[in-house]
């Protein structure tokens, strides 16, 4: 099995704002599939906290094959696309392939699938293989950095627990928000991976 | 990027004498991915801007049609809009109107190409019933060597014309120039445009330079070789690492000296295969990967982080059959050409091509 790099929507929300939005870019995010919907909620959060920016996600599914510009028309508002490719869609990827232009002018776009539909998809997609600016396995962070978190109390569990027993969704978003803004910055070295 | 074999001009040279002195002739461009096609295109384009008269359109296909489908006359269509446009803008400044002719056959065109809506009464009864109707085919003593123009071709090439036609009776130089069709990967698509669009544009001292998938160089029918007047390969790797300070010259322009010591650069130019897009890719992963540890400088870690990182990409989704071929090709230098799944290979530059430069 291919071991890709390992990366959190933290880091890389923060790799975004280093490379810029304006400059076009394509990531291919691997996770399982069983945690695309916390993932989806961590890189929800980071772009709102790290870019500022509009948030645009998408199920592959939703994407029609032929209204592809509709989808990837450069928008300032929302300059960052997640788009969650939860199963394989031969003609989606086919269409996403030939028109790979359409995506890589559309700010940056993020594919987030498991580990089959990501194989799949490079070996059939050869366009969008070249173009990917880069290829990552992305994990929820409260995986990777649980115990470094749970020391401090950051962890969104922890702080939920002690600010709102019920851990309402409200109470969820804004510990993730506070937490973002407590993590280690530039000049501060990362817990280890 | 420019590619030059010692003797021969560089691609774009060749392409833009080639449509000067040649008007209406049809040139072919076939090269991997990131080979930098575009490039050589965009270099064509400044190259013709040289004479006064000369009238380039440079058009990725992909931002005017979904290449999701076949459409035979969607280049056509788009080179008579933009030659509208590039007409009414020259008017505009004239303070001129076009001619109604090519105003009318610009509405027609885009009806053709975009279709209308046409209201009309339910009940209308046209007399005939198309679903009743059956072909019937007598074949002729002669096999065309192309396929006849679709009617729908025949009359998007008339409209072209009579768009095109205030530019041609001043003999300008009309090239057009169409980006895109490589990303088709597969030859039959575009053997269609070719022999729809292509065709129907021959004879018209329109030239056409047009990017072109990688499989068809391959192919043993050599249909580019047959029907294009000129084609031209662009190797993946711009240079061989080994024998070239080629790709360390543009990472030391670049300034990456300000980053990196020379024999960082050096492993990078090698491990990029020679290849341009790769080489940048290093470049920038190494980079990112130094910043992510808060570092002043790239190091050696920071480069083999971006060199594995890049070779996983190219590993990613190859089957058994894939990887038997690249271990042949590695332990015993095996490789055939003619294996649909080495041309695969190529295409996706998962195995590179070098080419000896001619003294």
């Amino acid at each position: 099995m291919i071991a890709f790099s390992d990366t959190t929507a933290f880091r890389l929300v923060r790799r975004l704002a280093t490379v810029g939005l304006d400059t076009p870019s394509l990531y291919l995010l691997i996770s399982d599939a069983a945690e695309m919907h916390v993932i989806q909620a961590d890189i929800t959060a980071e772009v709102q906290v790290q870019l500022g920016v509009g948030f645009r996600a998408l199920a592959a599914a939703d994407v029609r094959v032929d209204r592809l510009e509709e989808v990837f028309t450069q928008d300032p508002v929302t300059p960052v696309t997640l788009i969650t490719v939860d199963r394989w869609l031969p003609k989606l990827v086919a269409a996403l392939d030939r028109n790979i232009v359409l995506l890589t002018t559309a700010g940056a776009v993020l594919l987030l699938a498991n580990r089959e539909v990501a194989e799949r998809m490079l070996a059939k997609a050869p366009n969008l293989r070249n173009r990917v600016s880069d290829i990552v396995a992305i994990r929820p962070m409260r995986l990777l950095w649980g115990r470094w978190l749970e020391r401090r109390g950051r962890t969104p569990a922890a702080r939920t627990r002690s600010r709102r027993p019920n851990g309402s969704r409200v109470g969820r978003d804004v510990d993730r928000i506070a937490r973002s803004a407590g993590m280690p910055t530039a000049t501060r070295p990362f817990p280890p991976d | 990027m420019i590619l030059a074999i010692i003797g021969e001009p560089p691609i774009h040279v060749a392409f833009a004498n080639t449509a000067e002195l040649t008007r209406g002739s049809q040139m072919a461009l076939v090269g991997g991915i990131g080979s930098g096609k575009t490039t050589e295109l965009l270099l064509t384009q400044k190259e013709l801007s040289r004479h006064s008269d000369a009238v380039n359109i440079f058009a990725d296909l992909a931002d005017y049609t979904d290449l999701n489908e076949t459409n035979p006359g969607a280049i056509l269509a788009t080179a008579g809009m933009r030659l509208y446009s590039r007409l009414r803008s020259q008017l505009n400044k004239a303070a001129k109107g076009l001619p109604e002719v090519v105003e009318s056959a610009y509405m027609k065109l885009r009806e053709l190409a975009f279709g209308k809506t046409s209201w009309i009464y339910e009940e209308e009864d046209y007399g005939y019933d198309p679903d009743h109707l059956v072909p019937v085919r007598s074949p002729g003593v002669m096999k065309l060597r192309f396929p006849a123009l679709w009617p729908k071709v025949e009359e998007i090439q008339k409209l072209l014309l009579a768009i095109a036609s205030p530019l041609l009776e001043s003999d300008a130089q009309i090239t057009l120039l169409i980006d895109g069709l490589d990303r088709l990967i597969q030859p039959e698509p575009f053997r269609q445009f070719a022999e729809q669009d292509l065709q129907a544009l021959k004879g018209t001292k329109i030239s056409v330079i047009i990017v072109a998938p990688l499989l068809l160089w391959y192919d043993r029918s050599r249909f580019l070789q047959d029907y294009f007047d000129l084609v031209k390969h662009i190797p993946a790797a711009a240079a061989d690492p080994k024998h070239s300070a080629f790709l360390r010259q543009i990472l030391e322009r670049r300034g990456a000296l300000e980053l990196m010591d020379r024999g960082e650069i050096s492993t990078i130019a090698k491990y990029s295969g020679g290849v341009l897009r790769d080489l940048l890719t290093l470049a920038r992963s190494s980079a990112e990967y130094a910043y992510r540890d808060d570092e002043d400088r790239i190091g050696r870690s920071h480069i083999n982080a971006a060199i594995k990182q890049l070779g996983n990409r190219y590993l990613a989704g190859l089957g058994n059959t894939h990887k038997r071929l690249l271990r042949g090709l590695i332990e015993n230098g095996q490789f055939a050409i003619e294996n649909s799944t080495a041309r695969e290979l190529l295409v996706n530059r998962q195995v590179l091509e070098y080419f000896q430069q001619r003294a």
